[in-house]
């Protein structure tokens, strides 16, 4: 499973790095590919390449602020979470994601 | 700079006997000043306090990273503590916080300074089993010898 996604906080930055860290790691326990592009107060770090993008079978935006960007996803299933959701059961997440992708 | 340059094994408490969140701030704050890290501790206080009234700092399994951005440090540095008892503190999975770490750093332009590391703090405290094993550690120098080890891991790779 190839999942990308974005993560973003209402402020400061580490909840954004969290849900990512989170993410990413969960993903590698599931033996999955995961890439996250953060977007905090800093600007865009990790930023997803094209190749990224059309390689995905989904899209997660744990965000909890407007993200820029998201016309990327065009055609692809797109999934919106609050940040702590990512950071706080991101298995479950990726869970959830893969059996509605398999329905 | 990053995170592991202004940690300092003299600003970690693992012990610390405080009851409330205002204490743990006062305590590690009182830590930074002592030291010299600060201009002016009441003022270094009142930003940690401001940057807490935006948003909560516990980020769920038991840690909390409060933070202040203000010409009142003088020097950028993280004070830790673990505490005796578990404290009330506003919290993602609305729990009660045993590891604070508190960073200091002064509003001198570097803004993304600070965000790189608290980026960095996030990514090592982001596992479970990294901040278990650091709640384990009986000595400031196995603390940071294990944070080190984590942060060399998580962030240096």
């Amino acid at each position: 499973m190839n999942i990308i996604g974005i993560t973003s906080c209402t402020c400061g930055i580490a909840h954004t790095y969290m849900a990512r860290e989170k993410l990413i790691e969960t993903g590698k326990k599931l033996g999955w590919s995961v890439k996250i592009e953060t977007q905090g107060s800093g600007g865009i770090e990790y930023p997803l390449t094209a190749e990224d993008i059309q390689n995905a079978d989904c899209v997660i935006l744990a965000t909890d602020v407007a993200v820029s960007g998201t016309e990327r996803f065009k055609g692809k299933p797109v999934v919106k979470v609050p940040v702590s959701v990512a950071i706080k059961s991101p298995e479950h997440l990726l869970k959830q994601i893969e059996q509605k992708l398999n329905k | 700079m990053n995170l592991l340059e202004v940690l300092d094994v003299d600003l970690i408490d693992l012990d610390m006997d405080v009851s409330t969140k205002d204490e743990a701030i006062r305590a590690l704050a009182g830590m930074l000043d002592k030291k010299g890290n600060l201009n002016d501790v009441n003022g270094f206080i009142d930003a940690v306090y401001e940057r807490e009234s935006i948003g909560e700092t516990g980020m769920g399994n038991s840690i909390a990273i409060p933070h202040g951005l203000t010409n009142a440090v003088a020097k950028a540095s993280v004070a830790i503590c673990k505490t005796k008892q578990p404290i009330e503190w506003e919290s993602l999975d609305d729990q009660p916080v045993r590891l604070v770490f508190l960073l200091a750093m002064p509003n001198d332009n570097l803004q993304n300074t600070h965000l790189r590391m608290l980026a960095q703090l996030a990514a090592v405290l982001a596992y479970k089993e990294h901040i278990d094993s650091l709640m384990d550690c009986k000595t400031n120098e196995e603390f940071f010898n294990l944070f080190k080890s984590y942060f060399d891991e998580r962030v240096n790779n």
